[in-house]
């Protein structure tokens, strides 16, 4: 699904340049459960906005679905990410001012699918998440868990093949959690890529494949047991 | 002491912090207490105070009212021997005084120079509390022909002809080649009648043909107005009936404050001035609240650290009004000195617009002299430091529904997209949004109708033609005869000066400030109605082809129209439609209304002329031969038309000078000036409400654009994390800036329906000023809409763009 060659990502800041990601080479396969595992500063964040197509500053090779993102221009990009990618957050990033419903529209009201269509696709959603008797109620009024739902539901709305979460239950007590992979791991089942974010190993264990991260260089793949730990080799 | 000075230095310290957003809100403040400044005192010297005497509330005059459409209503004048029957007559009023306008040549104290002057009763002095710099006023018994001659100087004057010299009281000085006493010298203060520079003592004679006398009265203590109104009802009519007048059920003459009589046409434009910088400083204060909420807003958490570091309420709160007022006293102070600089500009553009807008004692001379008023200023500096202080407080008003521990931890949550808390400044904006599309529709209004008046033909061909006035003293010309040599030798040499296409005289020049109109009878036809009073117009010479007034048909008048020859008359075209429609007027005869009126022969029809002003349609004109002049009183002030081809006025008007003084050296020109200059000047007062209204409905836009932009700045600020996620999402740039431009065009749109209730009830006081535009004019509005959309659309582009450029990480490396 994903290939990214040689990616690197860096920052200029008055003390010098600051690399976050270096050299990534990484293969992604359809229906692949990822775990980005890594010591903060690790740059797991960092390639998960690579991945969802939100940074542009980077450098290397991206290819999605033998297309070469890289060779893109943003607003083309922009529409890659809207058709493939859907996105959960830690922080929910619920819009306050916006019911359960209208939240989980926000997507399909980005892209030209007729008003009948979207809230089709909405109800359908809301029963599958088993949310229907929330749809009215604001986001200050739900638990944590239930705004995370609401959140997956959101991402997962306009059936993207790949879902991206950045730690999804850092924000959640253990049973939520719980629920929550659990329905991650039932999205994968049923065909959807995901790539998450997390320190958690108990999360990591719903997953088929961890990498990882360590000052933005990839140091280990459960996929890749011979994985080459590179070192930075000075020119002195 | 000590924490009132940290608290000043902490002040300061934020100003220094922030100079974009402290320079923004004292340059709005300095522009609403400035503009404000220069208006109230230019009103209050004009219209607030228009009478520069003690207990001038208790002044009165006849005012005279004719209910019937087209009527004529002022300032009620008397006969002659109507002041004996006045003063005999009424039983409630404790002082009564007379005054006519009277002009005359001073000769013999350098250059001849005609004087602007007044006759006036000896009572008026007393009535006024008046009393003179030097010498004395007039005694009862200089009311006489025989004694009369004793003559009263302005201070002006006699600073300028006599060197402000103490020993011009007691010397003799020629007025109209008479000989005058000068018996005292006037305060600086004093100018009643406006601009008059000289008074003599009211000789009262016996002629009861001509009411020229106005009047002025206070009441005897304890009398009300009402029983003296009702007295003054009686005597005129009484007099009426003595003198066989016909007293007419629609005309009342009646005793009102003289406050309320003069400047009563001025006292509206200038209330809308001042009603559109109320507006503006309400915009500003508006704005410059908007600035402080949204300072508040960043500000929360500071004052939750300061609370929860044991400040206590009240020393918060003086700590922000501290700030305040620093920024208020700024701003007051900028406005001052913007009022100061703007104020010569304000006066010197009132005064053009003076002749008719604000003829009130002394207003030329006040408004002149206008100065910062201190109840001006201290209103401004109130309204001013109510909005700084009451803003100010926004964070402590803010923050008391909250707890401090709530605050500082909103600093590290996700709040996205919190709408309520910007409400009240959205509310701001959108009252800003009405009150500067009321403004900008009434100077849109104004601006129309301004453009229409530049548009009208006069009537006339004002280009290289030169216009000058004179007055023939009734000492040297007491007979017709006499006056009518003058005025064709004076004709002869103007003719033969070199460049002088034709020249012509006329009493009641266009756009001038002589002229009568008034009743006339014609031949075979039922008395025309009041709104048909022409102008009756003297002229002499070539004065239709000096001015440029089209003949239409017949001729026009020539030598042979002598004082002997039958009578004959031009008139208007509109004249001729009207009362002959269809007809061919030549031939017809009329009667031209005065006392000696014989019936004359129409000998042709001429042009449409704007006669009193450029919005006067009226254009029934009656033309008289000056040889046939119905009253000698009317031959005596002329003005004299050249029609020149050089392009040097000046040259032409020096010709001028000496070809009149070769006829009569001791005679003065004065008001010499072209027509084009005529024309431009009576547009002056609707070019001065024009351009001012139009000037504070500029800034009124320009305020309400920068608070609109302010507020959308701020809203885009507060709501970044949440565009992010929309971006994040699969919000395009296109969508973020739709959003937030849609949020703004709500908010136009809901500020221009309030905005245009607003001018529905406000535009009908424009109704007067307007010339052929409704006050309900649905082209301005469309275009004042389309203008303020723009503004909004502009004003919200720029946060709307930032917005649009939010990069999606901001939001999610909050994590």
């Amino acid at each position: 699904m994903i290939q990214l060659k040689n990616l690197e990502r860096s920052y200029k800041t008055p003390a010098g340049q600051t690399w976050v990601l270096r050299r990534i080479n990484l293969e992604i396969r359809d229906g692949e459960f990822i775990t980005i595992m890594g010591p903060s500063g690790a740059g797991k964040s960092s390639l998960l906005n690579v991945l969802a197509l939100l940074d542009d500053g980077w450098e290397g090779e991206y290819w999605f679905r033998e297309e070469a993102i890289h060779a893109m221009k943003r607003k083309q990009r922009g529409e890659v990410a809207k058709r493939n990618v859907g996105m959960v957050f830690q922080s929910y990033h619920l819009l306050d001012d916006l019911t359960v419903q209208e939240n989980i529209d926000l997507p399909l009201s980005y892209k030209d699918i007729p008003r009948k269509e979207r809230q089709g696709l909405v109800a359908d959603t809301l029963d599958r998440f088993q949310i229907v008797a929330k749809k009215d109620l604001y986001p200050s009024q739900l638990s944590g868990g239930q705004q995370q739902l609401v959140g997956i539901a959101r991402a997962v709305i306009h059936k993207p093949p790949l879902l991206l979460a950045d730690e999804p239950t850092g924000n959640l007590h253990s049973g939520q959690a719980r629920e929550i992979m659990e329905l991650f791991r039932d999205l994968n089942q049923h065909g959807t890529t995901i790539v998450q974010v997390t320190h958690s190993e108990v999360n990591a264990g719903y997953g088929s494949r961890t990498i990882q991260l360590r000052d933005g260089w990839m140091v280990g793949d459960t996929a890749n047991p011979s994985f080459d730990q590179p070192t930075e080799v000075s020119a002195s | 002491m000590n924490s009132l000075l940290q608290d000043f230095r902490y002040a300061v310290r934020q100003i220094r912090k922030s100079p974009a957003f402290m320079a923004f809100a004292v340059i709005t403040l300095a522009l609403g207490i400035g503009a404000n400044t220069a208006i109230l005192s230019i009103v209050d010297a004009s219209v607030l105070h228009p009478l520069p005497f003690p207990h001038a509330s208790g002044i009165m005059t006849l005012y005279w009212t004719d209910s019937r459409p087209g009527g004529l209503t002022g300032l009620a004048t008397v006969t002659d021997p109507g002041t004996v029957e006045w003063r005999k007559q009424n039983s409630l009023l404790q002082q009564i005084a007379f005054y006519r306008g009277h002009t005359a040549n001073l000769t013999g104290v350098g250059d001849p120079v005609r004087l602007v002057g007044a006759e006036v009763s000896a009572s008026l002095f007393p009535l006024l509390e008046t009393t003179p710099l030097l010498g004395r006023t007039f005694l009862t018994e200089e009311e006489t022909l025989a004694r009369n001659h004793v003559v009263l100087l302005s201070h002006k004057l006699w600073q300028s002809r006599f060197a402000a010299n103490p020993d011009a009281i007691g010397r003799s000085i020629r007025l109209d080649g008479q000989f005058f006493t000068v018996a005292g010298v006037m305060p600086p203060s004093f100018d009643f009648p406006s601009e008059a520079e000289f008074w003599t003592p009211l000789a009262v004679t016996a002629d009861d043909s001509n009411a020229t006398l106005k009047v002025l009265a206070r009441l005897k203590p304890g009398v009300s107005l009402k029983q003296a109104q009702a007295e003054t009802v009686v005597i005129a009519r009484r007099l009426d009936e003595q003198h066989h007048r016909n007293p007419d059920s629609h005309v009342k003459t009646s005793l009102i404050p003289l406050e309320t009589a003069i400047g009563a046409d001025s006292r509206l434009p200038m209330f809308t001035l001042l009603g559109a910088v109320g507006l503006l400083l309400l915009i500003a204060c508006a704005n410059v609240a908007n600035l402080l909420l949204a300072r508040a807003a960043s500000r929360s958490q500071e004052m939750a650290i300061r609370n929860a570091l044991g400040a206590t309420r009240w020393r918060i709160i003086r700590q922000l009004v501290t700030e305040s007022a620093l920024f208020t006293a700024l701003g007051a102070s900028l406005g001052l000195l913007l009022a100061y600089i703007g104020r010569g500009a304000l006066v010197s553009a009132t005064l053009a617009a003076l002749p008719k807008n604000l003829a009130s004692p002394g207003a030329a001379a006040r408004i002149a002299a206008a100065s910062i008023d201190h109840s001006v200023l201290m209103f401004t500096l109130i309204v001013s430091l109510f909005t700084g202080i009451l803003f100010g407080l926004a964070p402590v008003l803010q923050g008391s529904g909250s707890r401090p521990n709530c605050a500082l931890k909103a600093g590290t949550q996700n709040a996205i997209g919190s709408l309520g808390k910007g409400r009240l400044r959205e509310i701001l904006v959108v009252s800003e949004i009405a009150l500067a599309f009321v403004l900008l529709s009434g100077a849109g209004l104004l601006l129309r109708s301004f453009v229409k008046l530049m548009a009208i033909h006069p009537g006339f061909e004002p280009r290289n033609v030169l216009s000058m006035n004179l007055e023939l003293p009734e000492s040297r010309y007491q007979t017709p005869a006499q006056m009518i040599a003058f005025e064709q030798q004076s004709l002869e040499r103007l003719q033969a000066i070199p460049g002088v296409i034709s020249a012509g005289s006329v009493f009641g020049l266009p756009l001038g400030d002589m002229l009568i109109r008034g009743d006339f009878v014609v031949e075979s036809q039922p008395a025309p109605p009041p709104d048909a009073s022409p102008a009756k117009i003297l002229v002499g010479g070539d004065y239709f082809n000096a001015i440029g007034i089209p003949l239409l048909a017949g001729r026009t008048f020539n030598l042979h129209d002598s004082p002997t020859a039958p009578p004959v008359v031009v008139i208007s075209q509109s004249l001729a439609r009207r009362f002959w429609p269809n007809q061919d007027p030549i031939g017809r005869r009329l009667k031209l209304g005065f006392s000696h009126d014989p019936w004359c022969t129409v000998i042709g029809v001429v042009g449409d002329v704007r006669q009193f002003d450029l919005q006067d349609e009226s254009a029934l004109a009656l033309y008289i031969p000056y040889a046939q002049a119905p009253i000698p009183f009317l031959m005596q002030s002329l003005a004299l038309v050249v029609r020149y081809r050089s392009d040097d006025p000046s040259a032409t008007a020096s010709a001028a000078r000496h070809a009149i003084a070769a006829v009569d050296p001791d005679l003065p020109l004065f008001d010499i000036s072209s027509m084009e200059q005529l024309v431009y000047r009576s547009l002056s007062e609707p070019r001065f409400n024009t351009f001012l209204l139009g000037l504070f409905a500029a800034l009124a836009l320009l305020l309400a654009a920068l608070g609109t932009y302010g507020v959308m700045s701020c809203v885009v600020t507060a709501r970044t994390r949440e565009i992010g996620v929309r971006i994040a999402l699969g919000a395009s740039q296109q969508d973020v800036l739709r959003q937030i431009l849609a949020r703004v065009m709500m908010l136009a749109a809901i500020g221009l329906s309030a905005g245009l209730l607003g001018s529905a009830l406000v535009s009908r006081f424009l109704e007067n000023q307007l010339y052929h535009v409704q006050p309900s004019d649905i082209g301005t509005y469309v275009v004042v809409s389309i203008l303020m959309l723009f503004a909004a659309l502009l004003a919200g582009y720029l946060p709307a763009r930032r917005a649009s450029k939010v990069d999606p990480m901001v939001a999610l490396r909050y994590e």
